[in-house]
Parts: structure tokens; sequence; C-alpha cells
């Protein structure tokens, strides 16, 4: 009964505003971020399983994140963007049965957007490039911190032509040390890079027009990291976004494509709703 | 559960639900194709404001002038059209903005006693993130707003 109070209570202190930008796919950065003086919330609720194959530990762990993202338009080409994630964590013993749970916000990310080169060709047609740069700052809350401030950079681009959607984004994340513990990508004391590529096709309307409010989206999705530690991992994410004037609405899943993990858990299907509003 | 470090065995390689998916994608996204711009203008401008090169900014208001139409390019989509009802509404004599999101149109209702100028509408498309190809000014009339 505890674990459960826990469980729902890391869920609503996590549901707060969470920013949102339009044309943007569940699990990547994209070159739109909101203009100045304008905030953009943005709630991600998502589970995971993992599997732990360690020969002498093997376990099924269970994982439920919610993450709040705000964003804030500095000017019309720099914003500020904060992640802030709540995990609450199962895991349970393939070999004796017992449970652990974890709860708690995990390390926070910071970054500034700045949108630095941008090529608009039609009345919704639209090129853009953005830099991505910041850190991931420590909670310290045990284990689920890694205890060490890690600087983020990166470079984020959108092409948006009729129908069709673009993104595509490299980041680099420097880990600067803390313990050396693993569960999800670049949580641990090694490097990692993240390539993300995705497709977005507006399935209605065919055309906008001056009564169009809002529109539909069928949203496909590559994600890639790469850790110094050799571990490596592909994983495709399927999904639908549907984005109203003030406010998006998105469903998606997550399969894993490729994996070589050597030194964290395997995860599988991943599941994400969210919702997210402009002010 | 232990929080040492442990090793893991090897478990590279596709999954088999994965690849047939990721090969479906790409074959999609391939056969869907881009539209081709229609247009190669540029979007660098002056710094009161993103316009387009040769773009049309009408100066000059007209007698009784209460409405800007704007061509504004780089909408993107309904909630990033947003922004520009945001940016502009925030302006002091500014009443209504309309977004055509199909043709980039944006209309500007002011209160004709104190009309915005055509510096600061630009501005305010260029803070919303958008680029502003031309500017003209109207004195609206009639129910409908038909002049």
């Amino acid at each position: 009964m505890n674990k459960l109070i826990s469980l729902a209570a890391v869920l609503l202190c996590a549901w707060i505003v969470a920013p949102a930008s339009g044309q943007q796919a569940t699990f990547a950065p994209a070159a739109v971020q909101p203009s100045a003086d304008v905030w953009q919330f943005r709630q991600l609720v998502g589970y995971t399983r993992l599997k732990d194959r360690s020969a002498d530990d093997p376990a099924t762990i269970d994982r439920w994140e919610t993450r709040s993202i705000i964003s804030y338009g500095l000017t019309g080409d720099l914003a500020l963007v904060a992640s802030i994630p709540s995990v609450v964590r199962v895991s349970r013993d393939d070999l004796s049965g017992d449970r652990d749970t974890v709860g708690g916000i995990e390390d926070i990310t910071i970054l500034g957007q700045w949108r630095f080169w941008q090529d608009d060709s039609g009345a919704t047609d639209t090129t853009r490039l953005a830099l991505l740069f910041g850190a991931e700052v420590p909670t310290f809350i045990t284990p689920l911190s890694s205890e060490s401030v890690d600087p983020i950079v990166g470079i984020a681009a959108t092409h948006i032509t009729g129908r069709h959607s673009f993104n595509g984004g490299v980041r680099y994340k420097l880990n600067t040390g803390g313990p050396d513990k693993r569960m999800m990508a670049g949580d641990g004391g090694h490097d990692a890079l993240f390539a993300d590529v995705n497709y977005l096709y507006r399935i209605a309307p065919a055309a906008y027009g001056p009564d169009t409010t809002a529109a539909t989206y069928l949203v496909s999705e590559f994600s890639f990291v790469y850790e110094t530690n050799g571990d490596t991992e592909g994983r495709l994410g399927l999904g639908i976004l549907y984005e109203a004037r003030t406010w998006a609405a998105e469903v998606a899943v997550q399969f894993p494509v490729w994996r070589d993990l050597r030194y964290r858990p395997e995860p599988g299907v991943s599941i994400v709703v969210g919702i997210r509003f402009l002010f | 559960m232990k929080s040492q470090v442990r090793k893991y065995k090897t478990t590279g390689g596709f999954s088999t639900i994965g690849l047939p998916l990721l090969a479906a994608m790409v074959f999609s996204a391939a056969a869907c194709g881009t539209t081709p711009s229609s247009e190669n203008a540029t979007s660098r401008g002056d710094q009161e404001g993103r316009t387009v090169e040769g773009s049309e900014i009408q100066v000059s208001l007209p007698e009784g002038a209460n409405q800007a139409r704007m061509s504004v390019r780089g909408l993107s989509c309904p909630l990033c059209a947003h922004n520009v009802d945001v940016q502009l509404l925030r302006m002091k004599s500014i009443k209504q903005v309309e977004v055509d999101l199909g043709t980039g149109l944006v209309l500007v209702d002011f209160d004709p006693n104190e009309p915005p100028s055509a510096d600061a509408l630009a501005r305010a498309v260029r803070n919303s993130g958008f680029t502003v190809e031309k500017i003209e000014f109207h004195a609206k009339t009639g129910v409908n707003g038909d002049e």
C-alpha cells in the first residue's frame, strides 16, 4: 500500500505543466521553440520494462516515468528548456522473487536552445537549425542521481514542407563522474552520443485553410545512442500527435531495433503519452 | 538488489520485430518524397525584423486605417502559429488577430487612434519566430470588414 501511495505521489507531483513545441516528435528534440516571453509546457508519462540479464543477478525492472519539460522563450531565437524526470522503478529478482522499489526525481536537464539559422520558404514551409547547450544537474537523490554535473552540447534541425516534417539531431553528453550506476542510456559514468531522426506526416487536414484550428500527424522516429563504454542501442518509435492552436496531445510506442549492451539492463517496449500547452 | 557494476551477457543484434518495422519506415518515408519549395527567398532582413528580400512593407497609413494585412512565412503548424497571436496581441492597440495557415495571411485589427507601426508589427512577427513578406494597411469597413 505504501508503495502504491509513493507511486501515486510521484506521478501527481510531476503532473505540472510541461512545455511543448509544434511538429516535434515524442522522443527527440527539434529546432522549434517558444517565441519571446512565451512559456511552453509539456508533460510526458511513460512505462518501460527492462531486463537485467546478468548471470548472477537477473531481474525484471518496471520503470514508470513522468517527465515535465518547461520551455521559455528569452528572445525570438533563444529559449531555455528544463526537463524534470520523476521515476518509480520496481525491480524483481528473477531467482528469488524479491522486489525492490526506488522512486524520486532523477537528475534535471537544463538546456539553452539557440536557433541560429532559418529559411522560411512558404506559408508553412521552413528549415531551421538550432544549437543545444547546457547540462544535466544532479538532484543527489540516491540511487537515481549520477551526482555529477554533465555538460551537454548538440544540434537540432527541422525541415517542414507541405504535409511532411523531418527532424534530426545529435547530442553529446559528457559524464564528469559520479557513481557508476547504470539503468538508462547515458546515466552511467561514460559519455554518451545521442542521434535522432524522425518524420511526421500530416494526415489531416490535407491542406491548411482559414478555418484550420488543428492538425493530426503520424510520427515515426529512430533514436540511436552510443556510450564510450561500448554500449550501443537503436530504438524505433511510432506515434500519433494531435495539435490544436494552444495545446497538443501525443501517444507513442518505442521498440528496440538494435542493441549491444554489456553494462546496463535491456529496455524493452516503451509506451508514452503526453500533453503540451502554450501560454 | 546488488548495486555494484556487473557484467551482462552480450545481446547485440536486431530484434525480430524492430528490423521489419525500421525497414517499413525507411521505405514509406522514401515513397512519400518531398514537395519541392516553389521559392528560394532568403529570410535575412534588417535588424528591426526578419523580412524577405524584396518584401513589401507599406510604411504610410491611409486615413482611418484599422487593419493590417501581413503575409507571413514559416508558420509551420497550428501550435506554432499561435505564437503570432501571442506576440501581436501583446501590442497596445491590437484588438484581434486572425491567421490563415493556408496562405500565411495574418489580419490584425487595431485601434485607428493608435495605429501600430509597420516596424513594430514586423518586430512582433520576428519575435514570434517567423518571416514577414508583406504588410499593408487598410481601413476595414462594414459588418464583415469588407472594404
